[in-house]
Order: structure tokens, then C-alpha cells, then sequence
């Protein structure tokens, strides 16, 4: 994984590379929002992302991050950030975030064609794409 | 950030871990380029130095030099936004925000990255170039923070040396101005001093379409397949 939406190399490459983050909207939806991020948390680590990065511990999961201690940690403003590599389980994931009515923004990187069927699946409307432009200018 | 020379035993398993290159090894001990510097705070948090030598010395937080942490360490919070991070929350939070409504698109451009990095004054080809179509650079933006007059795009012009991991300019046209906006951008860019990275944000149509990867392809440009879709879990949902 290069990025959470520029990617290098060929598109089979990052076939199934999906980056999940969430977080609430400043000044919309964060107050009081942190029970609602540690479920966030809480359901995937049940599901078992590859890997998952946190603001607040400065660590992640190759690092030895501990699970409890995040959640433990996690206030209104910690986004969650993670990576999967098995499309069942962001599947699984968006499922339960979306019955259990979390109401948190979620956005997933990923080949557009995947992430619409994935929205499919689960039964939810793609709201906005960020696409990426590629790059430009010289490093000199 | 500086390494204790009296501490350092010079074993250089810091050196990988800086994405600037800004770590060099002595004979005896390492020592880190000053002016090469972003203050991205990896070395310190990532490399495990046996002796602990490498330490954030105050002058890291004086102005102007204090700029260079606050856009280049993801875990320090911009004053002006309060957001930690480099940007806004851009597509993240837009089903709740609606930062960007039907009939528009957002614009980020995002210097110095992959892994070179920028001096402030760099960016200024590009905002210029913006600012004369008559761009409005977005408020919550900490870069738009640091130009002299958000109209010319200008740079003040104590923070223009500073060199930062990453710079992201981010701003909302009419969907109208796509065709102009980004040929000015395409044309601006072999003039640009820096590397950047360039992305565009879209609502997807009622019908879970999006027309403008069609518009983008026609004036040559070409959308990577790999996308960061907003799926809608936000609550309450702006449909706007
Ligand atoms: S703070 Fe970042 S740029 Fe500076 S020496 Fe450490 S890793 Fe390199
Ligand atoms: S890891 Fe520590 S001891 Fe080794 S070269 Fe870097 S600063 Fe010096």
C-alpha cells in the first residue's frame, strides 16, 4: 500500500487493498462521538484488519499496538484508519457499521469497481469519490 | 529534530526511517541536516535509537520554523484548524459536511509528495497561476493560512524557505470550470518546481454514476482506478 488514494504500480496489484477510515465531521458530529469510535473499533478488530494505525498511540498493529489500550485511549477526535486485504471482510464490516447505525463517516479506498459492488452488497448509496489526478512537476 | 552528539554511538539504524534523506553518517556519530529537516518526528518515534539521542530541540517550535512540523507531523494539530493533519477532511466527512455540493467539484493538490518534499515558496507557481482564474483558496486550509493575500496566492514571505513533507492546496469550482481549470493546471505543472499530486472530488449522481471521469478523459486525462468513495454512513446525511 503506497497511499490512502494515489497508488503506484499496476491496477492488479492493489486488486483487493482496501483502506477503511472513519471519523466524525468537526463541529457537526464529534461531540460525545467517542463511544461511537471505540465500536467503530471495536467491530473491526473482531473482523480482523491487516493492519491499523492510530493518532493517539502513535502505533500500529505490526507494531504491537494493543487493541484494548486504543479503545481505551480513543477520544472524539481519534479517526480510525485501517487496511484490509480480504474484500469479505470490509463487506462484513460496512454491514454491521450500518446496523448498528454508528453514523460515523467511513470512506473506503479501493478500485471503484470493487468498492460499488461492495456498496451494492451491503445496500448502501456511494455518497462522494475522491479520484486520483496522478502526478506532476520536477524534484529538481 | 537534532541528535545528541555526546549520546549518538553512530550505528545508523536511524537513518532508513528518514523519508528526506536528511540523516547523515559521520565517522563516529550521525547528525541531521538542519535546512533538510520537515520535522515529520519519524525518526524519533520509529527508529528505536539504543541511546535515545535524537530529541526535538525548543528551537523546533520558533517561528517560522515551527510551520514545518505542523504540516509534515500528522500527529501535531494545525492551530488555524484544530484538525491534526495536514488538510481538511476533504471527501471523509462529506455526508455530513457537504464541503462539496452537486454542481461542483473540489480540487486538492498536494506538494511534495511521494517522498520529496516541499519549500513553501515552491507551491507559489501553482497558487499564482489559481489565484489569476479567480480560484478561492479554501479558509480551513492551514496553507491558505500562510499566503500573504489569498487573492494573489502570494506566500508571505518569512515561511517561504521552509521545508515541509507536504503541502495541500484545496479549493471548490463550479462544475462548469473543469475543462478550464485543469488544462490551466496541466499547463502549470511543467513549470511547477516540486512534485505534486493532484485529486479531484465528485458526488456520485442519484443514479450512482459519475460523469466526470467521461469529462476528465476527453481533455486527456486520466483517472486512476483506485478511488476513495464516501459511503454514505454519516450521519445526518446531507443529500445536498
Ligand atoms: S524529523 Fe523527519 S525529516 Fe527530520 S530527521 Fe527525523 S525523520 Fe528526517
Ligand atoms: S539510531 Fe541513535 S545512536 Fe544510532 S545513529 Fe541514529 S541517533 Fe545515533
Amino acid at each position: 500500500m503506497t497511499h490512502s488514494l494515489h497508488r503506484i504500480g499496476s491496477e492488479d496489484t492493489f486488486q483487493d487493498d482496501y483502506v477503511l477510515i472513519s471519523r466524525p465531521a468537526m463541529g457537526i458530529n464529534h461531540v460525545g462521538c467517542a463511544p461511537r469510535v471505540k465500536r467503530t473499533l471495536e467491530i473491526i478488530f473482531e473482523e480482523g484488519p491487516t493492519n491499523l494505525g492510530s493518532l493517539t498511540t502513535q502505533e500500529n498493529l505490526t507494531m504491537g499496538l494493543d487493541p484494548q489500550e486504543l479503545i481505551a485511549k480513543t477520544e472524539d477526535n481519534s479517526p480510525v484508519m485501517c487496511c484490509f486485504h480480504e474484500r469479505e471482510k470490509v463487506v462484513k464490516v460496512l454491514k454491521r457499521l450500518k446496523e448498528e447505525e454508528i453514523g460515523l463517516s467511513v470512506i473506503v479506498s479501493g478500485p471503484i469497481d470493487n468498492v460499488q459492488s461492495i456498496c451494492k452488497e451491503v445496500g448502501l448509496k456511494p455518497h462522494s469519490a475522491n479520484l486520483s489526478l496522478g502526478f506532476h512537476g520536477s524534484a529538481r | 529534530m537534532k541528535i545528541r552528539q555526546e549520546l549518538c554511538v553512530g550505528c545508523g539504524q536511524c537513518l532508513p526511517y528518514c523519508p528526506m534523506g536528511a540523516i547523515e553518517r559521520g565517522k563516529d556519530t550521525s547528525r541531521i541536516n538542519w535546512d533538510e529537516c520537515v520535522e515529520c518526528g519519524i525518526c524519533i518515534r520509529q527508529s528505536k535509537c539504543p541511546v535515545k539521542a535524537i530529541y526535538e530541540p525548543p528551537e523546533t517550535m520558533e517561528w517560522p520554523r515551527s510551520v514545518r512540523k505542523v504540516f509534515s507531523d500528522p500527529t501535531s494539530k494545525h492551530e488555524n484548524t484544530g484538525v491534526r493533519g495536514r488538510g481538511t477532511e476533504e471527501v471523509k466527512t462529506n455526508d455530513v459536511t457537504a464541503r462539496f455540493k452537486r454542481g461542483f467539484f473540489g480540487i486538492a493538490l498536494e506538494f511534495g509528495r511521494p517522498g520529496v518534499g516541499t519549500r513553501l515558496g515552491d507551491v507559489e507557481v501553482i497558487t499564482k497561476a489559481l489565484a489569476e482564474e479567480g480560484i478561492q483558496f479554501e479558509a480551513a486550509n492551514p496553507l491558505t493560512f500562510l499566503m500573504e493575500d489569498a487573492r494573489t496566492g502570494i506566500i508571505k514571505e518569512d515561511v517561504r524557505n521552509e521545508k515541509v513533507l507536504s503541502a495541500i492546496v484545496e479549493f471548490v469550482i463550479p462544475q462548469e470550470n473543469l475543462e478550464e481549470i485543469c488544462t490551466k493546471i496541466f499547463e502549470t505543472a511543467s513549470k511547477a518546481k516540486c512534485i505534486f499530486s493532484w485529486a479531484l472530488i465528485s458526488r456520485f449522481e442519484p443514479d450512482g454514476t459519475l460523469p466526470v471521469v467521461e469529462r476528465l478523459e476527453k481533455i486527456g486525462i486520466k483517472p486512476s482506478k483506485n478511488m476513495k468513495i464516501n459511503v454514505g454512513l454519516g450521519r445526518p446525511l446531507k443529500e445536498e
